[in-house]
């Protein structure tokens, strides 16, 4: 029993959420929608919290609870900050929206919450069981959320699409870790290396494709891409920000974490695979996102593509390549909160635009929101000197290194295609002849948005080596 | 003279610090103010750029022209093995020297002649100063990377926003090019750093990559440089830039932004005394010695 409790302890900040989770379902239940506000805020202090207090208390030293299920090491705590951090902002600029469009419920934040939870156990599983529950811990919250504005034809639509498409995936999921049971006679990640390492048998290699393909739904790789354009577009755009920070984080996380622990002996099967999906999402995402006119499809593009790039620092299989595809999805996840942000404020007297040519002129009328979206713009581009050409450089530097040079010259040379619809949104913000302006947004999306793009230029100065610093003692808890 | 610390800093980003000071005040700025801000903003241009100027001509008195080796090397280590590491020698003063020159020449063109934007104008020109110096003074190859494809972005909309009629094709064509021939010379640059184990010139320039690698790493840079110079068949982008971009642009883009690519890139590989296909680097920042 006091194994059991020491185990409960060293996961706090998971007890903590779940906890919180619960309360907070009760308290609404009982308070009902007046109290939606509140639970909101309750929510994003306890994952501040948890990212501030907890985690620094639980995860001093690699460890493994209960009997190896979980294990809790640098790597985990680097993406439990970052997952913690990017929901309790998501639940802070997504605030406002979600009263003007009337659509705030309490279980919206503990929808939040428990994908939250989901994500924790999915960076820190240890057993391929832990990872399924975690993995549909966060996806059943998700189904539920990109539904969440129930009276909206196309928020139903994309619930249901991702609900179908995601169960779909679950089973590859599942179907690919009996395979690898069936082959390793365990589902202990530790047990599963020494399978691996023992014998890579066909087994083995036909669990692992399964097995990545339910993993390249979550992270909506090329060709397991087809929902996430009407995903993105459909859902209530506060869900949509979350759909693309924390979960993409927490499923390449849980990728690199499978590939290159239990896996790491079978890198050259699974390094094709990954080569595959690589240039395959930047092709789609870079091109596919030239036609949108949806910035909300623009930036389900943009995630695509960009976890084409990330994939390319995990398909070198490498430290560097770990540290790079941790830097790179850090510097993600701020771009891309700042960028929601911006988006977010894209509100016309009659309500939400979601255009691009809406944007026409923004320098002119709103000049702060412009430039910090132009900032954000340009780093994801990867242009220097924004803190997002480092991304890239470190991704080059790890495949240059792991002897994926043509990856790396194709990722380069489509770069520029990605520069170029960057680009176009840019040209309408500071080219055209203004729209009809936009209504005083709430303070804390241009704040969010100038906060990431400060982070992105002079605040790179201190941010990158501390990232960098963070993200390579992260990567040496898996070699 | 005496030597002033830091020099090579201070010219670097004092062009910067103009353009900060332009920004804020015309960010803050409402109604008749930003008026007034508009009307001022190519004065303190010109007398920044002026002072830019000077400090370059008080470093050019400076130089020990007796010395082939860098000077004013300034160095500070920043992370993943970059540092930020500034130096001049003859070749690279002189084209700073050049650049610090034509500043003030294009703020007295555009003189009375940009009407809109015009704060934001002069911001945008200081800020590619900086940049365009930038190129010409660092030692590390990263922060030459980072100066050199930086440009880019104000040299863009100084051409979409205050250019001729066809100003978005023009500044779009410039700038997707360009961008195109720099990720060629990113991968060489990637390449170089981990063959070297290290981002520092002044040790790449003394390097011996293989020299099978050497001609790949060339046509890397020859990618980008061949862009910006630019030659047959890659020079497009060029008329189209320069009949769109303003005149000050132009005076730009042909006085130092083609000498990036030329001067710096590519004719001081044909020295006589610098061996064919030896490392780009060579040719990017070091005399003939």
């Amino acid at each position: 029993m006091t194994s059991f409790m020491s185990n409960l302890s060293s996961i706090g900040p998971e007890v903590a959420l779940t906890v919180t989770a619960l309360l907070l379902l009760v308290g609404g239940a009982m308070r009902g929608e007046r109290a939606s506000n509140l639970i909101s805020w309750i929510s994003v202090a306890v994952l501040v919290g948890a990212a501030v207090f907890g985690l620094k208390a639980a995860g001093a030293e690699p460890a493994q609870v209960f009997g190896g299920a979980l294990i809790l090491d640098k790597l985990a705590l680097f993406a439990k900050t970052a997952i913690l951090l990017s929901a309790a902002l998501v639940l802070v600029i997504g605030a406002g929206f979600l009263q003007i469009e009337k659509i705030i419920k309490y279980e919206y934040a503990i929808l939040v919450l428990l994908a939250t939870l989901g994500m924790m156990i999915m960076v820190s599983a240890n057993d391929l069981l832990t990872l399924y529950v975690g993995l549909e811990l966060q996806s059943l919250s998700l189904y539920v959320l990109a539904a969440f504005n129930r009276s909206s034809l196309r928020a139903s639509e994309a619930g249901l699409k991702y609900f179908v498409l995601g169960a779909l995936s679950s089973g590859l999921l599942l179907y690919g870790m009996s395979m690898i049971y069936g082959f390793a006679g365990t589902t202990r990640f530790a047990g599963i290396a020494d399978a691996a390492q023992l014998d890579a048998s066909m087994g083995l290699v036909i669990g692992i494709v399964f097995v990545l393909s339910g993993l390249a739904f979550k992270i909506s790789a090329v060709p397991f891409h087809m929902w996430t354009p009407d995903v993105y577009q459909g859902a209530p755009t506060p869900v949509t920000a979350f759909f693309a920070s924390a979960p993409k984080f927490a499923a390449i996380v849980l990728i690199a974490r499978l590939l290159l622990g239990p896996f790491a002996d079978m890198m050259a099967q699974w390094q094709q695979v990954l080569v595959a999906l690589s240039v395959l999402s930047m092709t789609v995402g870079y091109f596919g996102a030239i036609m949108q006119r949806n910035i909300k499809r623009l930036m389900a593009y943009s995630s695509i593509a960009n976890m084409g790039y990330a994939m390319i620092a995990l398909a070198a299989g490498s430290q560097r390549g770990l540290e790079a595809l941790l830097l790179y999805m850090g510097l993600y996840l701020i771009t891309t909160l700042g960028m929601f942000a911006c988006i977010l404020a894209m509100r016309q007297s009659e309500g939400m635009v979601e255009n691009i040519d809406d944007l026409a002129g923004l320098s002119q009328s709103r000049p702060g929101l412009a430039f910090s979206f132009s900032m954000l713009l340009w780093s994801i581009a990867g242009l220097p000197p924004l803190a997002g050409f480092f991304g890239k450089l470190y991704i080059f530097l790890a495949a240059v290194d792991g002897g994926l040079l043509w990856l790396a010259i194709y990722g380069a040379v489509l770069s520029v295609v990605g520069a170029f619809y960057y680009l176009r949104i840019v040209k309408i913000m500071w080219f055209d002849d203004p729209a009809p302006s936009f209504v005083t947004p709430a303070f804390v999306l241009p704040l969010t948005a100038g906060v990431a793009a400060f982070l992105m230029l002079p605040g790179a100065v201190w941010l990158l080596p501390a990232l960098a610093r963070w993200a390579q003692a992260a990567s040496a808890s898996l070699f | 003279m005496n030597a002033l610390p830091h020099i090579l800093s201070l010219i670097t980003f004092l062009p910067l610090v103009g353009a900060l000071i332009l920004l804020v005040f015309r960010a803050s700025a409402r109604g008749e103010d930003a008026d007034v801000i508009d009307r001022n903003a190519p004065s303190v241009a010109l007398a920044t750029s002026l002072i830019t100027f000077g400090l370059s001509i008080w470093a050019l008195m400076d130089f020990n022209m007796a010395d082939p080796g860098f000077q004013f090397v300034e160095k500070a280590s920043w992370f993943g093995g970059m540092s930020y590491h500034l130096g001049v020698d003859g070749i690279s003063l002189s084209l700073i020297v050049l650049t610090t020159f034509l500043m003030p020449l294009c703020f007295i063109a555009s003189w009375g002649v940009v009407k809109k934007r015009v704060t934001e104008y002069m911001v945008a020109f200081l800020i590619l100063e900086t940049l365009m110096i930038g190129v010409f003074a660092s030692l590390d190859i990263v922060l030459f990377y980072i100066f050199f494809e930086a440009g880019l972005i104000p040299m863009f909309l100084i051409i979409g926003v205050w250019g001729g009629p066809d100003r978005v094709y023009a500044a779009f064509k410039f700038f997707l090019y360009t961008l195109l021939g720099s990720v060629l010379m990113l991968i060489a640059v990637v390449a170089m750093i981990l063959t070297a184990g290290t981002t520092d010139m002044t040790v790449l320039l003394d390097y011996q990559f293989p020299v099978g690698m050497q001609t790949w790493l060339w046509l890397g840079f020859f990618a980008s440089f061949a862009v910006k110079m630019p030659m047959w068949p890659v020079h497009t982008w060029l008329p189209d830039a320069h009949v769109q971009a303003p005149t000050a642009g132009s005076v730009i883009l042909a006085g130092v932004l083609l000498k990036m690519g030329g001067g710096m890139g590519l004719s001081a590989s044909h020295c006589p005394c610098s061996p064919m296909l030896r490392t780009p680097l060579r040719r990017l920042s070091s005399p003939c010695r």
